[in-house]
C-alpha cells in the first residue's frame, strides 16, 4: 500500500492522512497501466493469447495470440509467463465476466500444469432476471418473495442464501424489493451514491426497487468468485511447470479462502498480492536463464480448438457457438450446478466429454475473432470437465460446493483435490496444509 | 446490450472501440463507430461510462435486443446518466474516491460484503 500511495493512488483523505482501507478498480487499473508504461512495458490491448510456447524440456518460454482489432498474430518469447487470465464464468454475462473463459487453465494444463479446488466453481450471484449487474451488497436490504408474495426468508445476518433463492427459482419466479430501506430516504440516497451501477438495470426499466418488487435470477460467476484455479506450489505462485506462474483469479484461492469467498475484497487483495509475488518469481526465473531465455527452440503447446496444419482434410472445423451453447447447457442450470448430484454430474460429464471429442481442430484461415472464439470454446469445455470431475469426487457439501446427495460437511474430506489432463481428465487428492488441532485455546487470565 | 451510437452526438474519438472489453464496436474512418457484434455485448456499461459525448446507450436487457428511441432517451435525460451518477462528467466528484464501503457496512448491519 505504501508503494501504491507513492505511485499516486488518489486515496480518500481524513485529517490530512490517506485512508487506505480500499481501492477502486478503475482508478487502480489506470494507475497500474501508467506505472507499467513508465517502466517500459508495452501493453497489447485486445490481443488474446491462444497458446503457450514451451521449450524442448517442457519449460514455458512465451506465448502467441492474435490482435483482434488488427487481425494479425503476435508472438512473445519470454523467460517466464504469468497466467493472469482470471477465472471462468462460462459466458454467463455476469457483470464484466465474459472475458473470463478459463483460457489460462487450458494453457496451463496443455503445458502439464495442475488445477486445484475446481469443485469450488458454483458461485451464483443474484441479479435482475433480465440484466447483467451481479452486485449483491444492496440485497442485504431486500425481501425476496415468490409469485404468491410469500417472504422466502432468504436474507440472514445481511447475507442472502443462494440455495434458498435457487430452490425457489426451480419452482417459479422470484422477486426482490429493497423494502428494508423503503422508509429511509437517506439510506436510499447513499446506496445510489455508493454503487450507481446497481441501479442501472432498474432505473432503465422504470422500476423503483424500494417500492416495487422486481424479478431476479441467479447468474453463474463460476470460478471468478469461486476459489478453484491453477495449483500453485510456493510463495512465488509458481505452477508445477517450470517458467509458469499464476496470479489472481486464474490461481487457486483455496489457500486464503478455502471453498468460499463471499465477496470481491478477498479476490482483489489476492489479485494484487499474488500478482506481485508471481511477477517477482517470474522475473527471477527469467534472469536465471540469462540470454538463453529468448533463444530456445520453442513450439506451441495448444491443440484443442486450434487449427492443426497436420490434420487430415476429413477433420471438420468445430462449431464454436454450438460447443459453447452445449457447455452452458450443463453449467448454467441451477439444478445441475448449484444443486449437484452424482447422477446429474455423470450425465453432464458424458455430454461434456462428447463436446471435447468434437474439438479436434480449429478453423482454418480464420480471422482473429473466430480463432479466439474457437479457443474459448475449448477452454470452457475443459474447465467444465475439471469442475464436474472434482465435484463428483467431493462427496460432501463444503463451501459453495453443494451435493444434494451428500448435504453435510464431512470433516474427513478436508483434503485438496488436484485435477488436470485433456483427453483423459485425472484427479488425485492432496493432504490439507495443516492437521486439525482440536485442543482448546489457552486463554490468558 | 448496447443499442445506440448517436451519430449526431458522436465525436468519432473511438474511445468506446478501445475500452469495450468484448470488442463489440468497429471503427470507421470519418464516421461514428458501428455496433458490429451486438451479441458479444456483456452489458457492462463501460462504453457509456467512458463516452465523452454521452452518445451511447446500453439497455438493461443483457440477453435480447430491444428497440430504443434516441429522441425519447434525450427527452428522459437518460443519455449520459450513468456518467453523471459516477461523477465522471465534467465537474463531477467521483464517489469512488470517497470512503463508502465502511459506511455501507455500517448502514446495512454487520457482516455485509460484496
Amino acid at each position: 500500500m505504501d508503494l501504491v500511495e507513492s505511485w499516486g493512488y488518489p486515496f480518500p483523505r481524513a485529517d490530512g492522512a490517506a485512508v487506505r482501507r480500499g481501492l477502486q478498480g478503475p482508478e487502480y487499473m489506470k494507475l497500474m497501466r501508467k506505472v507499467a508504461r513508465r517502466a517500459g512495458v508495452e501493453i497489447l490491448d485486445h490481443s488474446p493469447a491462444l497458446e503457450l510456447l514451451v521449450d524442448r524440456d517442457g519449460a514455458v518460454a512465451g506465448a502467441r495470440g492474435v490482435q483482434r482489432q488488427e487481425d494479425r498474430p503476435w508472438t512473445v518469447r519470454a523467460g517466464a509467463v504469468v497466467i493472469a487470465t482470471g477465472g471462468c464464468a462460462f459466458l454467463s454475462k455476469a457483470l464484466g465476466c465474459n472475458n473470463n473463459t478459463g483460457d489460462g487453465y487450458l494453457f496451463a494444463a496443455e503445458a502439464g500444469g495442475e488445477l486445484s479446488g475446481m469443485e469450488f466453481s458454483s458461485q451464483f450471484a443474484v441479479s435482475t432476471a433480465f440484466g447483467s449487474v451481479t452486485k449483491t451488497a444492496h440485497y442485504s436490504w431486500a425481501v425476496f418473495t415468490n409469485e404468491a408474495g410469500d417472504d422466502l426468508n432468504a436474507v440472514k445476518d445481511g447475507h442472502y442464501s443462494a440455495s434458498t433463492i435457487g430452490r425457489a427459482l426451480l419452482n417459479g419466479p422470484v422477486y426482490a424489493q429493497l423494502s428494508k430501506a423503503r422508509e429511509r430516504p437517506e439510506v436510499q440516497a447513499f446506496l445510489r451514491y455508493a454503487q450507481p451501477n446497481f441501479f442501472l438495470p432498474l432505473d432503465r426499466s422504470g422500476i423503483n426497487p424500494f417500492t416495487q418488487r422486481f424479478p431476479v435470477t441467479l447468474t453463474l460467476e463460476g470460478t471468478v468468485r469461486g476459489t478453484g484455479g491453477i495449483r500453485i506450489t510456493d510463495r512465488t505462485c509458481a505452477s508445477t511447470v517450470p517458467g509458469l506462474f499464476a496470479a489472481g483469479d486464474a490461481a487457486t484461492r483455496e489457500l486464503i479462502c478455502g471453498g468460499f469467498t463471499g465477496g470481491g475484497s478477498h479476490n482483489a487483495a489476492w489479485a494484487m498480492s499474488s500478482g506481485s509475488w508471481a511477477g517477482e518469481g517470474a522475473a527471477e526465473h527469467a534472469l536465471a536463464l540469462g540470454a538463453s531465455a529468448v533463444t530456445r527452440d520453442v513450439s506451441g503447446a495448444g491443440f484443442a480448438g486450434l487449427h492443426d496444419k497436420r490434420a487430415s482434410a476429413s477433420v471438420s472445423d468445430p462449431d464454436a457457438d454450438a460447443v459453447i451453447a452445449g457447455v452452458q447447457n450443463e453449467m448454467l442450470p441451477l439444478d445441475k450446478n448449484l444443486f449437484r448430484t452424482e447422477r446429474g454430474l455423470r450425465a453432464s460429464l458424458t455430454e461434456l466429454d462428447a463436446l471435447w471429442a468434437s474439438l479436434r481442430g480449429g478453423p482454418a484461415d480464420a480471422n482473429a475473432r473466430d480463432q479466439q472464439r474457437s479457443r474459448e470454446a475449448a477452454a470452457l469445455v475443459a474447465t467444465a470437465r475439471w469442475a464436474y470431475t472434482s465435484a463428483l469426487e467431493r462427496r460432501e457439501t463444503r463451501g459453495m460446493h453443494r451435493r444434494t446427495d451428500f448435504p453435510e460437511l464431512d470433516p474427513q474430506q478436508r483434503h485438496y483435490q488436484i485435477t488436470g489432463g485433456l483427453d483423459r481428465v485425472w484427479l488425485r487428492t492432496a493432504a490439507h496444509a495443516q492437521p486439525v488441532e482440536t485442543r482448546p485455546l489457552a486463554i490468558a487470565q | 446490450m448496447i443499442e445506440l451510437v448517436s451519430t449526431s452526438r458522436c465525436i468519432e474519438c473511438n474511445i468506446c472501440v478501445k475500452v469495450c472489453p468484448t470488442n463489440v464496436f468497429d471503427a470507421h474512418p470519418d464516421a461514428a463507430p458501428s455496433i458490429a457484434r451486438q451479441s458479444d455485448c456483456q452489458t457492462c456499461y463501460l462504453c457509456e461510462a467512458y463516452c465523452p459525448a454521452d452518445a451511447l446507450y446500453v439497455a438493461a436487457d443483457a440477453h435480447r435486443h430491444v428497440d430504443v428511441s434516441e429522441g425519447q432517451l434525450v427527452t428522459d435525460g437518460v443519455l449520459g446518466s450513468y456518467r453523471r451518477s459516477l461523477g465522471w462528467s465534467p465537474g463531477g466528484d467521483p464517489a469512488a474516491l470517497h470512503e463508502t464501503a465502511n459506511v455501507l457496512r455500517g448502514l446495512a448491519g454487520p457482516g455485509t460484503i460484496g
